[in-house]
């Protein structure tokens, strides 16, 4: 009767129910956690079934059309070159949730890891590397983004690493802190004293007891990336037109927002909303993920 | 350094003839959590006369802390909430009065003593305020007159340099020191009960006993009665007149301490009074245990709650849950096989 | 448990000091002198024996179990085991030696790791030391382990939140003797128990110690614990050894003033011995580890102290056989 499964996550000891995993459970007993899980998932059923779902391109000019108002053909309109919005926003959703969501992985790749070894060597090791994010987390983001952008171009990934490299400080710092509460507990203790090395040390103990915060920061962090791509794509240093991003169409939207003002409401709303949906997850996660309230929710 | 003999359970006698000051009465308490409903505290009743020294011991999860936290007003609702009892202090019920009034009577003429003292005492206010502050709200004394007499309260506690401590925050002092505030505080309006719980767990050996000597002293000084809350064997022992044993939410033995810990009256008492090594003389090979784990208070076995567990269970305790009953003078069980288990001890 | 002087110990501690150096400020870092959390401290362990080592916060106790299984670094000493020195090993032999100690700790909700199973924790020391090859035969070793300290073999897919606390101390147990030690260095076992769950954990340890002539070093603030437990007794102080002797002496017959109001402080479970007890209490506190007395640290509270005992640091010596003490006046 051994458990051959991998899963960190415990089982939850209410055998009563239906087994769902604990933090599954507690989120949907978060009402504001499933509103806005359900508005990330129709936002990516949208953007997953994009083509499916409208009869135009997002980037057919129709220049006859351009600046029409709302309609049962055109949902939202079109903008000065007779694009769909709709369309536009559809797709754009695409560009949003996959820079999001990248931002995020990558800063993860790099903050974890960082954080870690910083916490585990201690010492100078651990000077150097907080330093270095220190000094990173001195130059304002969207600058650095910006600079890394004018350096490397455009484009879906450039953006996202971008914006990653700017989250991964945040990640970094807020592992490591976990990591030196963890490096304290005993059971770390008893896995040094009985010769364990440094890998497993890391792997094994210190990071699932540490990693909770970090996924909470990284549903917050998708709702940042998200507005970052959309600065950035508004200051003209995102991903590349045509390629439709929300970002993007607020920029346009600016340039013609005396004469045609709808045009800013539909990518406005859309990013507010998805921002929202992103941090009432991770406003969700972080009570159901604190142990402290385990079994309590 | 002092060097005394035991005097204090010379006035268990006196305390026999004195006025009973609390009263409970079949209190129950019970906590609503996800596993289930929580009984803390089920039918509990005991009494508590002027001056006298009543131990309440019991493992975790005994509902002893339950018990002193009800009697205080102090049960936070939900999830906890007093479903059932009287509680009797002063010539009325706590449980019919007003916010109000429990305000008035904690800190005023009831006190209570915590585990922690460090999380007792606010971080960011000298001990010279903080001991103040109950005697400004509750005798009305004006700030130069509570600041005089928190200097007067510190001294009384063995504080040393008390006038310069008043101004002293409370992590500039050692945890016995900030328990030694904490008697001050809860002293400083002459209380007619003091409920001490687990006070001074987190003391090392040395400075507990020291602060128990203090608390004991300053109880009679004041003519304060007692009620220590603890898992230490030995400190009833030493400064109890009367002991309670709790187990799973209930009272399952009471009587005067020097009659519960010579003759128990229950299995659980006796296991847990052979589960002590002795101090006193070396002993090697097996302790006496009680087998099993301590129960969980949402899955209660049926009958007597410490069924599982007993080594003269019967049929009978595994159906019925037995009632308190006289088992001497002043001595009171809740066991179907005490004359059996008495026999054999 | 019988007293085995006369064979080599297994473990030999001579003169171990633990400093940890107080720095102040923040760009010119300046040491401002050190906390002498063990200071000079001897004690040997015969093989299979077990000697209770017993202080207050501040003592140093626990900081002498960490410096032994290598959690701490001492700046002074030698720890010697089976007759070679801990702290001037290779990689290898510190390796085999880690194999040889085992630790058990007092906390049993923070000694397992929360996010492993009851299989996973007890075989890390397997793992960790290349003990069996194929995974069925760790697994069948952790249900060999489970049973011996009493658990359900079935158990072994649970979390650590699903046992009680007793149930995770044998689980702590199971892990400290997996690899076969000769020595287990036990951080205050059972003081986060229950009163009734202490007596089962320590049956059981007493029980390995009978099956697996295992040495213990038994660390814990409990003195009646301790005498039940141990064969030899170590008192400490302010990083100090106070009296080291077999325990029938230290208990029966304390020497060091210290020892005495030691043992007057613990309030026995009986109330007729209670009425008759003499008590010494001490008066203050535990003075700082950071700015300990000069001389005998325990002198600010010693109810014998003099002068005397301001200007020179007491050795430890031998006053009757097999009772060593630390004081100028003994």
């Amino acid at each position: 009767m051994v458990k051959t499964s991998d899963s960190v996550e415990p089982s939850s000891v209410d055998t009563a129910r239906i087994q769902l995993p604990y933090w599954l459970a507690g989120l949907l007993r978060h009402r504001l956690s499933v509103i806005g899980g359900s508005f990330i998932l129709f936002v990516a059923f949208l953007a997953v079934f994009a083509p499916l779902l409208t009869g135009f391109e997002p980037t057919e000019v129709d220049p006859p059309n351009r600046f029409l108002r709302p309609s049962f053909e055109h949902l939202l309109g079109t903008d000065y070159l007779g694009r769909d919005q709709f369309t536009r926003l559809i797709y754009g959703a695409r560009i949003s949730m996959v820079v999001g969501i990248f931002s995020v992985v990558i800063a993860s790749f790099i903050g974890v890891p960082l954080g870690l070894t910083a916490a585990h060597f201690g010492g100078w090791t651990d000077s150097a590397i907080m330093r270095f994010i220190d000094a990173k987390l001195s130059i304002p983001g969207l600058i650095l983004a910006m600079m890394l952008l004018l350096m490397l171009g455009g484009g879906v990934l450039t953006v996202s690493i971008a914006l990653g490299i700017n989250l991964s400080s945040a990640q970094a710092r807020l592992i490591r802190s976990q990591a030196l509460s963890v490096k304290e507990r005993e059971y770390f203790h008893a896995a040094r004293a009985m010769g364990t090395s440094n890998w497993r040390l890391i792997l094994l103990h210190m990071m699932p007891n540490s990693i909770q915060p970090v996924i909470v920061q990284a549903s917050l962090g998708v709702g940042f990336a998200i507005l970052g791509e959309a600065s950035l794509s508004f200051l003209g240093l995102g991903v590349t037109p045509p390629t439709p991003t929300w970002g993007n169409m607020l920029s346009l939207a600016f340039q013609y927002m005396r004469s045609a003002p709808y045009l800013l409401f539909a990518p406005g709303v859309a990013i507010l909303l998805l921002v929202m949906s992103f941090s009432f997850v991770g406003d969700g996660l972080r009570d159901v993920l604190d142990p402290r309230l385990k079994g309590k929710i | 350094m002092t060097t005394q003999t035991n005097t204090e359970n010379d006035a268990a006698a006196s305390a026999d003839s004195a006025s009973t000051i609390l009263e409970v009465k079949n209190l129950s308490t019970q906590f609503r959590t996800r596993a289930g409903l929580v009984k803390a505290v089920d039918d509990v009743s005991f009494s508590v006369k002027e001056r006298e020294v009543l131990a309440i011991v019991g493992e975790s999860g005994c509902g002893k802390s339950v018990t002193a936290l009800s009697v205080m007003g102090l049960i936070p609702t939900p999830p906890g909430e007093i479903v059932g009892g009287e509680i009797m202090f002063g010539g009325k019920d706590l449980l019919q009065a007003s916010d109000d009034e429990m305000q008035e009577i904690r800190g005023g003429q009831m006190g209570m003593i915590f585990q922690e003292p460090m999380t007792s005492l606010n971080p960011v206010m000298t001990i010279g305020k903080q001991v103040a502050e109950p005697l400004r709200i509750h005798l009305g004394l004006s700030k130069a007159a509570a600041r005089v007499r928190a200097g007067e309260l510190l001294s009384l506690v063995g504080l040393p340099d008390p006038l310069e401590k008043l101004d002293d925050y409370p992590h500039q002092m050692s945890g016995g020191q900030r328990q030694r505030v904490m008697i001050a505080m809860a002293m400083s309006c002459e209380p007619k009960l003091l409920i001490a719980d687990e006070a001074t767990t987190a003391l090392d050996v040395t400075v507990q006993a020291q602060v128990l000597e203090l608390l004991i002293r300053v109880a009679e000084e004041f003519g304060t009665a007692l009620i220590i809350i603890t898992h230490n064997l030995g400190i009833v022992a030493r400064y109890a007149h009367r002991v309670n044993v709790m187990y799973a939410g209930k009272i399952r033995e009471s009587g005067t301490a020097a009659d519960v810990y010579k003759n128990p009256g229950h299995p659980y008492t006796a296991g847990l009074l052979s589960s002590v090594p002795s101090l006193m003389q070396s002993t090697s090979g097996k302790l006496q245990s009680i087998e099993g784990e301590i129960p969980d208070l949402t899955d209660l076995p049926s009958g007597c709650a410490f069924g599982p567990r007993c080594p003269y269970v019967q049929d009978r305790c595994r159906l019925e849950d037995p009632p308190l009953e006289n088992v001497g003078d002043d001595h009171i069980s809740a066991c179907w096989e005490s004359a059996q288990f008495r026999g054999t001890t | 448990m019988s007293m085995t002087t006369s064979t080599r110990s297994v473990l030999d501690i001579r003169d171990l000091q633990v400093h940890f150096p107080v720095n102040r400020g923040v760009l010119f870092i300046k040491n401002k002198g050190a906390v002498k959390a063990v200071d000079g401290v001897n004690l040997s362990i015969a093989p299979g024996e077990t000697v209770g080592l017993v202080g207050e916060s501040g003592s140093g106790k626990t900081t002498v179990g960490r410096a032994i299984i290598g959690l701490v670094k001492p700046t002074g000493g030698v720890i010697e085991f089976e007759g070679n020195n801990v702290l001037e090993m290779n990689s290898a032999a510190l390796r085999q030696f880690r194999r040889q100690v085992g630790v058990v700790f007092q906390d049993p909700y923070g000694s397992l790791n929360p996010r492993m199973t009851a299989e996973r924790i007890i075989s890390e020391p397997l793992v960790a030391h290349h003990l069996f090859n194929s995974k069925q035969e760790r697994r069948a070793r952790v249900q060999e382990l489970l049973e011996i300290v009493g658990l359900n073999a079935g158990m072994a897919s649970r979390y650590p939140h699903e046992f009680s606390g007793g149930q995770r101390q044998r689980i702590g147990i199971a892990r400290a003797i997996a690899s076969d030690p000769t020595l287990i260095i036990l951080d205050e076992p059972v003081s986060a128990l229950d009163v009734s769950i202490q007596a089962q954990i320590i049956n059981l340890l007493d029980e390995l110690q009978d099956r697996l002539q295992i040495a213990y070093l038994f660390i814990a603030h409990d003195l009646s614990v301790v005498r039940h437990a141990s064969d030899r007794v170590a008192v400490m102080y302010l990083g100090k050894l106070m009296e080291v002797a077999p325990r029938d002496a230290v208990y029966d017959n304390p020497l060091h003033p210290y020892t005495k109001a030691l043992l007057s402080a613990v309030p026995v479970p009986d109330p007729e011995i209670e009425k008759k007890r003499e008590r010494t209490i001490l008066t203050g506190d535990i003075p700082s580890p950071t700015n300990p007395p000069s001389g005998c640290v325990f002198r600010t509270r010693c109810p014998i102290a003099d002068e005397a005992c301001a200007e020179s640091i007491p050795e430890l010596r031998e006053v009757t056989p097999g009772q060593h003490v630390a004081c100028l006046k003994v």
